[in-house]
């Protein structure tokens, strides 16, 4: 399974990634694919769908 | 003379391939976190800003405050391994450097507190986030048990694309907050990107193999997770 499958199959919204997204998602290995599914899966309270409303860049 | 950046031919995605390393990093942590997007509005515009804002300093603080100890933990492997390893090597100066440029920041940030009304031995009793001390915590871990490079993915996800100053200087002109409060975030949004070109050009520089890149992208991944749940966790519903 791709790893754009296994965020879909996590209900991880991959149609609105644009293509260079998409090729990144299916560069990571099984680890970092493990850190994208964890937090775009439980912990995305601050954003609506793929995209965020509010940065947290503060550093 | 500097090697050029890995190819990334190892890369299972061609698309990727060839992408400077500090570009493909990049790339990762807007993956992992989105917020952190250049054209994305700053958490410092938030309109409720005043009632999280003890809350979100805390927060950087208990990263703060690990910084200097996690680079001379880099530093101290990097310098073991440079005999025999061309990118612990050519790590050791910017680990030297960067010591000296991050040094006080976690007194700067207690001050900030100081300000809003935290009382300092509070602060300092409080126990951190769970999910900030792991993510910091790794670090440890790859730095000592697998290669000091990863903590360049770590400062690649807190340092790059930092909030400009006017963005800083608005919050603390409109929002409420003494603009006493403000000091540590001006400080880091007046001098970051100049952090940030000089980390883009040293992971550029590097002799990286694959798992080298990997390394930092797992590194910066876990940090930027960190913060999106810590900061989730913190931010008004």
């Amino acid at each position: 399974m791709s790893n754009l499958d296994q965020l879909a199959k996590a209900g991880v919204p991959i149609k609105d990634m644009s293509a260079e997204e998409k090729q990144v998602v299916e560069s990571l290995s099984q680890p970092e694919l493990s850190v994208l599914l964890e937090v775009r899966t439980k912990y995305e309270g601050v954003c609506k769908g793929n995209r965020p409303v509010t940065s947290l860049k503060i550093l | 003379m500097v090697q050029p950046s890995p190819t990334l031919e190892d890369y299972r995605a061609a698309g990727v391939a060839g992408l400077p390393a500090s570009l493909l990093l990049k790339k990762k942590i807007l993956l992992v976190s989105p917020h952190t997007h250049e054209t994305t509005p700053s958490v410092l515009t938030h309109p409720q800003l005043r009632e999280f804002y003890p809350e979100m300093l805390f927060t950087l603080y208990s990263t703060i405050w690990a910084t200097v100890p996690l680079l001379e933990a880099a530093l101290t492997v990097s310098r073991e391994r440079s005999a025999d390893d061309a990118v612990a090597a050519k790590l050791v100066p910017y680990f030297q450097n960067h010591i000296a440029e991050e040094l006080h920041h976690d007194e700067w940030m207690l001050e900030d507190m100081e300000v809003l009304g935290m009382k300092r031995s509070e602060i300092l009793e409080r126990l951190p986030p769970a999910g900030i001390a792991e993510a910091v915590g790794a670090q440890y871990y790859w730095i000592y048990h697998y290669h000091p490079v990863a903590f360049l993915g770590y400062l690649a996800a807190l340092e790059t694309d930092p909030v400009s100053a006017e963005v800083v200087k608005k919050a603390a002109a409109e929002s409420g907050i003494p603009p006493a409060a403000f000091r540590t975030l001006l400080i880091h949004s007046e001098h970051d990107f100049d952090h940030c070109e000089d980390l883009n050009r040293l992971i550029d520089g590097l002799p990286l193999q694959p798992q080298h890149i990997r390394l930092m992208s797992l590194s910066a991944m876990q940090i930027a997770a960190a913060y999106d749940k810590a900061f989730t966790a913190m931010l008004p519903g």
